[in-house]
């Protein structure tokens, strides 16, 4: 099979699984099937978080003008493996709560994945903290994220399911002010009694049982340690130890009492984080315990609800600054660009019939199968080409033929069709008398400059009827073999590249004669 | 969740009874009052099955209440109906099911697994698990369907026997037709669950699968299809999946198979020279596989001489500021046993050769 028809090939496969599928209508869900471009479907606006495995982007749904999150991972870029990126994905779908951001559909173009999921316009906890004048929150304020944080844990826990990424900036707000966890790029999936042992997480952030990398690994409980570590962080500001070194804070985590809420707070908050990093996981309460607790009552008090005015007054603050956030990756960027081959090189798949579009073998196997083949496919295309008749007249021996100038050694297209004073093709209706010749001569023996270079300048010279032309010719041909002593292989090379052009003649004539 | 099992002081197979009653009613029940109720009782039964199941209940359920939940699960076909009811369930029951699924297989008694066991001897569940993912498509909410009970026979294939009855399906060759038209979602599982049937038992696949040769061919057919027409992530998997089966010592039939056929190199030579890095390294893995073979078939061998000058061109510039020693030394194989082809030169040159007039 040669390469055209392996594309070919494809196009008919295509086709026809197509037409299967068409067929089978009792298939509801299209998205399933479907494989639509994503930029077709999502108006992509500005970038609105780098997350630990892509850019993530506010996007417009064409169809119902929603507002959408879309993640864009550039699979040839990332480090992770397809199969992670996928569990990461189901992860995803499995979880449907109002606490934790929705996940809708995932699409492939070009070489990126598009991760669609809920929108929270609200941007995220850190966002807060880094915007507002004061840089933290009230204590009530941060009970009620607390609490709806809770709720997202308790569900996800009651899933077998670790976040193992609770802080500030994965603590998301919708335009409302709503709470919703997101971010689940690192969340894992634990057994009945399997316990995780993958160390992932911030440092600030990360629970000592994680760090410390005991033989019974770390459970659900982890995600309580840094959530106690967010309370903080809301409250102050920043999470403890945030001056220091990441790795050093890493080092001291396991090794450290647990920090504790400096500053004028309620006892309440303080009793609330401190049961939150209590070192022994085993002892620390779990989620649905930590929601009867005192502190989040606090979440109900007057003023409080939801975090709607800080939302708006950030987007106030951020408008007027005119901030947004540079993506890691474009867009636009295509691996495969519009209208391009997918393909850097052309191999040459040929195995009998040369295609006539296709650039001609170099460097073909010269078996004796071989040899015949190719002639009668050349003598069908010089009897279909106009150039047939032109080519007949044999200069050599002809009365009437014109003084020959020795110009078929450029030819171009429109010299070939014209060219009648050298037939350079002629020698194919020479008879027998060549076969036999050629015979005589296999690949090893092959010597460019003689067998065809000097062979051909001599043919030419035969040819040449003026003293001066045979003149011209003679000292043309001893540049050649000048040139040929001083840089070895230059015959070699020179009949290739006329070979070449003459096989790529060839097939335009083939081409244009049969339009 | 779990409270409502205190409530109601029933025998630990009752759940069971019930559960299989209310799944048996989804087929007389159109209309969607209730409907909805019975989602509603089979949501809760299933859910109270899952807790006791892991031990989740107060006080811990006894040895013997959770042997006759197990039987009771055996002996009324709960597992069959489960999956033949599975999309008539809701989000949450669903994700129940596929749990249910894998504590059970974990079970064992006596060194055995005991419904490892029971589903040997009930083929016809296992048939219809195998088909459950495809007809998941044509139901509403497909996308999670498709990946429940998918990652149920991810579950599955993990215990040989069970592998073994499956790899016998002629259902298992519709997976490569998923994983090539499919969703992000689906076109990613069907490949996983192929990976899963022949990478992991290595000694059964090699001894009862690829031992009939026509298998062999066809799972040739049938991976070069995704890797030529797939999507990028289709044809990313797909050479990952060859490639690892390629490098399993027992599949040598294969990978001889494989590397004897000049159409295989041909593709394999086109996935090299794709624009995608990862796919360009990946058909590396593969192509240097034909490089490296000693005894190398005509025709494939015909390709390469063919192409040697194009491929050392190619190969020069290939992943050239790689780090990787590892592909570096491979690299530098490969390119010298390109460079020790025959070079030839100007094909049907028999028509301008001649022996010069002067000779």
């Amino acid at each position: 099979m040669t390469k055209t028809s392996i594309v070919t090939g494809l196009d008919t496969f295509v086709k026809s699984y197509k037409s299967h599928k068409s067929h089978k209508s009792q298939i509801t869900d299209t998205s399933v099937i479907m494989n639509e471009k994503p930029s077709r479907l999502y108006e992509i606006k500005e970038c609105v978080g780098k997350g630990s495995f892509g850019d993530v982007f506010r996007a417009i749904d064409r169809q119902t003008g929603e507002a959408v999150a879309i993640k864009i991972i550039n699979l040839e870029e990332t480090q992770d493996d397809i199969d992670v990126l996928a569990q990461e994905i189901y992860f995803l779908s499995e979880l449907k709560a109002p606490f934790v951001t929705s996940y809708f559909r995932t699409f492939v173009e070009d070489v990126s994945m598009w991760i669609v999921m809920e929108f929270c316009g609200g941007g995220s906890c850190a966002d807060l903290l880094k915007h507002l004048p004061e840089h933290r929150l009230s204590e009530n304020k941060v009970a009620y994220i607390i609490r709806e944080v809770l709720f997202g844990l308790d569900y996800l826990h009651g899933q077998k399911k670790i976040h193992r990424d609770i802080k500030a900036a994965n603590i998301l707000l919708t335009d409302d002010g709503e709470v919703k966890l997101g971010d689940f790029g690192v969340s894992g999936q634990i057994m009945a009694t399997l316990k995780r042992t993958t160390f992932v997480g911030t440092p600030y952030w990360m629970a000592p049982e994680i760090i410390a990398k005991k033989d019974n690994g770390y459970n659900e409980k982890a995600d309580i340690w840094s959530l106690g570590i967010t309370a903080i962080e809301l409250l102050t500001g920043q999470p403890p130890y945030a001056k220091h070194d990441p790795m050093k804070v890493l080092v001291n985590i396991p090794l450290r009492k647990p920090p504790k809420l400096q500053g004028r707070f309620t006892g309440t908050a303080r009793d609330f984080i401190a049961l939150c990093l209590i070192k022994d996981p085993d002892l620390r309460p779990s989620a649905a315990e930590l929601l009867g607790h005192k502190f989040l009552n606090k979440a109900s008090w007057r003023g409080s609800g939801t975090l709607k005015r800080e939302v708006d007054l950030v987007k106030a603050l951020k408008k007027r600054i005119n901030y947004f956030k540079e993506p890691r990756h474009s867009v636009e960027d295509n691996v495969y660009p519009m209208g391009a081959s997918i393909h850097l090189q052309n191999w040459n798949f040929d195995t009998v019939k040369t295609s006539t579009k296709q650039t001609p073998v170099l460097s073909r196997r010269r078996t004796s199968n071989d040899q015949r083949k190719p002639i009668t496919k050349l003598q069908i295309v010089e009897e279909l080409s106009p150039k047939t008749e032109t080519s007949h007249i044999s200069a050599m021996g002809s009365p009437n033929a014109d003084t020959p100038t020795t110009n078929a050694t450029s030819p171009s297209v429109g010299h070939y069709h014209h060219e009648k004073d050298l037939d350079i093709s002629m020698g194919l209706h020479e008879g027998e008398a060549m076969k036999k010749d050629i015979r005589h001569v296999d690949s090893k023996e092959l010597n460019y400059f003689k067998h065809i270079i000097l062979y051909s300048f001599n043919r030419v010279l035969e040819r040449a009827r003026s003293g001066d032309t045979k003149l011209d010719v003679t000292r043309l041909r001893d540049i050649f073999e000048e040139a040929e002593s001083s840089q070895p292989g230059l015959s070699e090379a020179f009949v290739e590249e006329v070979y070449i052009r003459m096989e790529e003649i060839k097939g335009y004539i083939v081409e244009t004669s049969f339009q | 969740m779990a409270f409502w099992w205190k409530k109601t002081p029933k025998t630990a197979s009752d759940y069971a009874r019930l559960l299989s009653e209310q799944l048996n009613k989804f087929d007389n029940t159109s209309a969607s009052d209730s409907r909805r109720k019975v989602q509603d009782e089979c949501s809760k039964y299933l859910s109270g099955i899952k807790h006791f199941l892991l031990g989740e209940v107060e006080p811990e359920p006894s040895c013997e209440s959770v042997d006759e939940l197990y039987d009771a699960i055996y002996q009324l076909d709960i597992l069959h109906d489960l999956l033949a009811k599975m999309p008539e369930l809701e989000f949450e029951p669903r994700k129940d099911v596929a749990l249910i699924f894998a504590t059970c297989l974990r079970r064992s008694r006596d060194n055995k697994f005991v419904t490892v066991d029971y589903l040997v001897a009930k083929p016809q569940t296992l048939s219809l698990m195998l088909r459950t993912p495809e007809l998941a498509l044509t139901k509403p909410s497909a996308s999670d369907l498709f990946l429940k009970s998918g990652s149920i026979i991810l579950e599955c294939l993990k215990y040989e026997q069970l592998c073994r009855v499956m790899l016998r399906d002629p259902q298992l060759w519709v997976f490569f037709d998923l994983a090539r038209g499919g969703s992000f979602e689906v076109s990613t599982e069907s490949l996983q669950i192929l990976t899963s049937f022949f990478t992991v038992h290595h000694k059964l696949v090699a001894t009862e699968f690829f031992s009939h040769q026509p298998n062999l061919q066809k799972l040739i057919d049938k991976i070069n299809k995704l890797m030529a027409h797939g999507n990028y992530v289709t044809k990313r998997q797909s050479v990952k999946l060859l490639h690892s089966l390629i490098m399993i010592r027992s599949y040598n039939q294969l990978l001889t198979t494989y590397i004897n056929s000049p159409e295989n190199l041909k593709l394999i030579m086109i996935l090299l020279s794709d624009r995608s890095k990862n796919l360009q390294m990946g058909s590396f893995n593969i192509f240097k596989v034909f490089v490296a073979n000693p005894r190398k078939s005509k025709p494939v061998l015909d390709i390469m001489v063919k192409n040697r000058d194009k491929l050392l061109h190619y190969l020069a510039c290939f992943n050239a500021d790689s780090k990787d020693t590892t592909f570096l030394d491979e690299k530098e194989y490969v390119v010298q046993e390109i460079e020790s082809l025959p070079r030839l030169v100007s094909p049907n040159s028999d028509l301008t050769l001649g022996t010069s007039p002067q000779n």
